[in-house]
């Protein structure tokens, strides 16, 4: 596979994992926008952005997945804290669940490749 | 903050709301308050109780994604959609006529509902609820609603052969698929997405 092609292979991947990483940066408990996307631009791999991740997360809300809460701010507009609703919970949840059996999938797949390899 | 920083700020405001003109009013003006809301928190956190300058506001913008990343951020429009128009008519591939019958089904059935109910018949009110249920089912794709759908409407011919002749039933039979058939169409579980990266695996 060329360069390109694996570039594009992650972008394609990447896409499929942000509302997951969302989600799961939810978790931890309510975050603001600002804080929340500070806090995913940290891992670059992410590569999460304010127009990757805000149109998201107003799925997510409309979803009911996640909720937002007001909260006045001194020094400007009010800011909105995201944080998971029940049903998101258990999204995420099952999530995990699937995100771990893809991995050991994966992982078998890479064993079984490596057992090959060596007869 | 001096008017200069707050013009820079609501230019870049206005850009986005322009790349964002494909989105519904509601979801690109809710988009608009997460995106302020971003900027204010980002100065805050840059200036540190200091009052914000036209230099502080450039710095912050020029760090954020540039206004015309939201129009690729939200190129498919299916996704821009209202998530409960989306589920109702999975692809988008219904027309809009069709998408009206299975409303004015949908009224019918309330109709129905207050009848029995202001009647006081038991038997009405069953096959209302049962309709509802179904319809809704059908909407949302449940496979049960669909095996219930075809054994009934398959039932409803046997049926119709039996009492009243084929040609009763044939009739029958053809009014039911006109109504099944569109229905059908609206969930990609028969008829996945055409615009779908990959062929969806359909249940067993």
């Amino acid at each position: 596979m060329r360069g390109s092609e694996v570039k594009a292979w992650v972008t394609q991947l990447r896409k499929g994992l942000l509302e997951y990483c969302l989600l799961t940066a939810l978790e931890g408990g309510e975050a603001y926008g600002y804080q929340l996307i500070h806090r995913l631009k940290k891992m670059e791999d992410l590569a999460i952005t304010e127009s990757t991740a805000y149109p998201i997360l107003n799925r997510l809300r409309e979803d009911g997945y996640v909720k937002v809460r007001i909260e006045p701010s001194s020094g400007g507009p009010p800011r909105r804290y995201y944080s998971l609703t029940t049903l998101g919970s258990f999204r995420v949840h099952e999530m995990h669940r699937y995100w771990d059996r893809l991995v050991g999938s994966i992982q078998t797949l890479r064993d079984m490749r490596m057992q090959q390899g060596d007869e | 903050m001096d008017a200069e920083a707050n013009a820079a700020i609501r230019e870049y405001l206005d850009s986005v709301s322009r790349h964002l003109s494909a989105l519904p009013e509601a979801r690109r003006a809710e988009m608009l308050r997460d995106i302020t809301s971003h900027i204010y928190d980002a100065l805050a956190d840059r200036t540190q109780g200091r009052e914000a300058t036209l230099e502080d506001v450039q710095f912050v913008l020029a760090e954020m994604d540039p206004p015309e990343s939201y129009a690729q951020a939200c190129p498919d429009t299916a996704r821009c959609e209202p998530i409960r128009a989306d589920r109702l008519n999975r692809g988008g591939r219904i027309p809009r006529v069709l998408m009206f019958g299975l409303s004015v089904l949908g009224v019918i059935v309330v109709i129905q509902l207050v009848v029995a109910l202001a009647t006081g018949n038991l038997r009405l009110l069953i096959a209302a609820v049962g309709a509802g249920v179904l319809l809704v089912g059908l909407g949302i794709g449940n496979k049960a609603a669909y095996v219930i759908t075809i054994v009934a409407v398959a039932g409803g011919f046997i049926r119709g052969a039996e009492t009243k002749g084929l040609g009763f039933a044939i009739t029958g039979l053809v009014v039911n698929c006109l109504v099944l058939v569109p229905v059908l169409l609206s969930t990609s579980y028969f008829f996945p997405a055409r615009n779908a990266g990959s062929k969806r695996a359909r249940p067993a």
